[in-house]
């Protein structure tokens, strides 16, 4: 694993905002992914909805169902991506955090220092 | 590729999320051991990449869509733990929040894209990089590991009907066996998917490694 020293971080912000632009490219079509339809595929193509698959699509309601957070598809799209964004950050953050509590070895504690610059 | 609930009978839930814990909390040690404060923007961007890359949707020929995963990028640039943690992280995100994947799901959904991918995206680069060019090997790790986390869904989905019917002999989830599953999952990932894989893996990798890590010799 390579240790960046100096690194350019504005870079990965161009590449997050990059394909963070790109986003709404993804609502282009509106083929869904093999295995991923709705309950009248399995009627069209069976004749039935498997019992299973009747009864527990609706087991999990999400929040923002299908990458919807507004009406706007496009502002929806983006809106995702910059949330997950910053849960992704969060987590590792509180992460780092969390460990450095509770183990404050040597190691860290070196690290921790050089990082403040 | 993100199972939905209602896909998987119990009993295999089950087993998917018996065989993804462990391996997770293994990679969560092993994360803790080896993260540091430096890698917090990299590892946070190339997961927040992956949970975009699968936003895009890839039109296919027969009415069906798919994307890139970019587990493979996450390996190749830590390793293969950080990679299944960091996905792990994308994929229970996508399931609780925005209900990409099913709940009931996320054991096979974790062992697929992020457990499978990871480790075979990582050895794959470091076996091919021998006696290959870097930017083939890169693009081959890419593929290869988006294609056999296709082929664990795929025969995971294809047996499905052969475990769960009712007396009656319908299906009561996934109702097509690998005959069906294997061709549309695997094939599909071999030609589209894992080509866009490959690219992505190549462009990400060479632009932190252009951009990113650019001073790391003169340093």
């Amino acid at each position: 694993m390579k240790t960046p020293r100096n690194v350019s971080k504005k870079r990965l912000l161009q590449l997050l905002a990059l394909f963070l632009a790109l986003t709404p490219l993804g609502l282009l079509t509106s083929n869904p992914a093999w295995g991923e339809w709705g309950l009248d595929y399995f009627k069209e193509k069976l004749g039935f909805v498997p019992k299973g698959i009747k009864s527990s699509s609706e087991l999990v309601n999400a929040p923002f169902k299908d990458y919807r957070v507004f009406n706007s598809n496009l502002l929806s799209q983006v809106f995702s991506a910059l949330i997950a964004i910053a849960l992704i950050w969060a987590f590792f953050k509180l992460f780092l955090m969390f460990r450095r509590k509770k183990i404050f070895s040597n190691k860290n504690f070196t690290k921790n220092e050089n990082s403040i610059n | 590729m993100h199972v939905p609930d209602g896909y998987l009978s119990p009993a295999t839930a089950i087993v998917s999320y018996a065989a993804a814990a462990p391996a997770l909390a293994y990679g969560l040690k092993k994360v803790k051991e080896d993260f540091q404060e430096e890698n917090l923007a990299l590892l946070s961007t190339v997961t927040a990449l992956s949970f975009m890359a699968m936003m895009l949707n890839i039109p296919i020929p027969g009415g069906t869509s798919g994307h890139a995963i970019g587990t493979a990028v996450i390996a190749i640039l830590f390793n293969p733990y950080f990679a299944a943690v960091a996905i792990g992280l994308v994929l229970i995100i996508q399931a609780l929040l925005f209900g990409d994947g099913g709940v009931t799901a996320l054991g096979l959904n974790i062992f697929a894209m992020g457990i499978t991918a990871s480790f075979v995206g990582y050895y794959a680069y470091h076996l091919t990089k021998k006696f290959l060019n870097e930017k083939i090997a890169l693009f081959f790790s890419g593929w290869l590991s988006i294609v056999c986390a296709s082929v664990v869904i795929a025969v995971v989905l294809g047996i499905q009907p052969l475990i769960a019917s009712d007396p009656s002999g319908k299906p009561l989830y996934f109702p097509f066996d690998l005959k069906v599953t294997i061709p549309a999952i695997v094939f599909s990932h071999m030609v589209y998917f894992g080509v866009a894989e490959g690219i992505y893996t190549l462009l990400v990798i060479s632009f932190v490694n252009k951009y990113y890590f650019k001073n790391e010799n003169s340093a």
